[in-house]
């Protein structure tokens, strides 16, 4: 790339030297430059100028070239490794955003699940006790008709033989004639 | 066996039903009639013990449905039995005689037991119907 320019350079130079010295030949006046002299040192100066570029400037460019190509990948690597970051982060920043909407969710379906859970079982313990009362109250009232049942066939009983016995006792043969005279006549009666 | 046992029943029913007179009371003068034809069978005589036994219960509840057994506490009328078993006889269409028993364990009243009913007017009766319903 630099060669190129160099040489057209030079050759320009010599192109402008040459004309300029041919001016002041045509006008005879050459100031003591002669075109031979000079075509020689054009000569010389190109061997000079290109064995420079052959050993020192094209190896310098070389180098310069690879350094300039390795700080680019160098920087290429670098905007990589911070698109990457920039990427990482992102999908962390997301993996906790998610993960912390997902622990919430089963916190709150894990709340709403005990609420429910504590609801039932005192709904349950509720009807319970409710039924248990009910129960309780049947069993209460059919013991206290029972024992009614009892004390009053009891008291009929006693009432009963007690009645017998002062029957048996104070009934005198009057009494007992009036009482059988009623009977035939119920025992007629419904014959 | 057991129908062998209706059989005796029903054969022992019908020589008591022979056993009546004319107004649906035993008589004896049949009873022996009845008895004098069984002696002159010749029956096994196991069949024929049954077949007695039979025939003895079934004159008994005849009896029991001419009689009429008033159980008393206490004196009654001298006409309470006759009214008693004029009563019955009207009722059941066959003569009915009365006899009188003293039961002092009725308190006061009269109970009648004509074969296998009871008519129950007593004072007892009356106790235990009272204690029954309570």
């Amino acid at each position: 790339m630099i060669l190129p320019s160099l040489l057209a350079q030079a050759a320009e130079a010599a192109h402008s030297v040459a004309a300029t010295a041919t001016e002041h030949s045509a006008s005879g006046n050459t100031f003591g430059i002669e075109a031979k002299y000079l075509a020689l040192q054009f000569f010389s100066f190109s061997i000079v100028l290109l064995v420079l570029y052959k050993f020192a400037l094209k190896p310098l460019t070389a180098t310069m070239d690879e350094r300039s190509h390795k700080i680019a990948d160098g920087l290429r690597a670098a905007e990589d490794m911070k698109v990457k970051m920039a990427e990482s982060e992102k999908k962390q920043a997301d993996l906790l955003k998610s993960s912390q909407a997902e622990a919430t969710a089963v916190l709150n379906e894990a709340r709403a699940t005990a609420k429910a859970l504590v609801e039932k079982a005192q709904t349950e313990a509720a009807s319970k006790a409710d039924e248990f009362l009910k129960r309780a109250e049947a069993n209460l009232a059919n013991e206290r008709a029972k024992l009614i049942a009892e004390v009053r066939a009891e008291a009929t009983n006693l009432v009963v033989a007690t009645v017998a016995k002062v029957l048996a006792t104070e009934l005198n043969d009057s009494d007992r004639s009036r009482f059988n005279a009623a009977a035939q006549r119920e025992l007629t009666r419904s014959n | 066996m057991a129908k062998e046992d209706q059989k005796l029943r029903q054969q022992a029913q019908r020589l008591a039903s022979l056993s009546l007179d004319s107004t649906g009371q035993v008589s004896p003068a049949r009873v022996s009639a009845v008895l004098s034809s069984l002696a002159a069978r010749t029956v096994a005589p196991l069949k024929q013990r049954a077949l007695l036994k039979q025939y003895e219960a079934a004159v008994k509840r005849e009896l029991g449905r001419s009689q009429v057994i008033i159980e008393h506490s206490g004196p009654i009328a001298d006409d309470t039995a006759a009214i008693i078993a004029a009563s019955f006889s009207t009722k059941t269409g066959r003569v009915i005689s009365a006899v009188t028993k003293p039961n002092d364990s009725l308190l006061a009243g009269i109970r009648v037991i004509l074969g296998d009913h009871v008519y129950d007017a007593s004072a007892k009766a009356r106790l235990d119907r009272l204690a029954a319903a309570s």
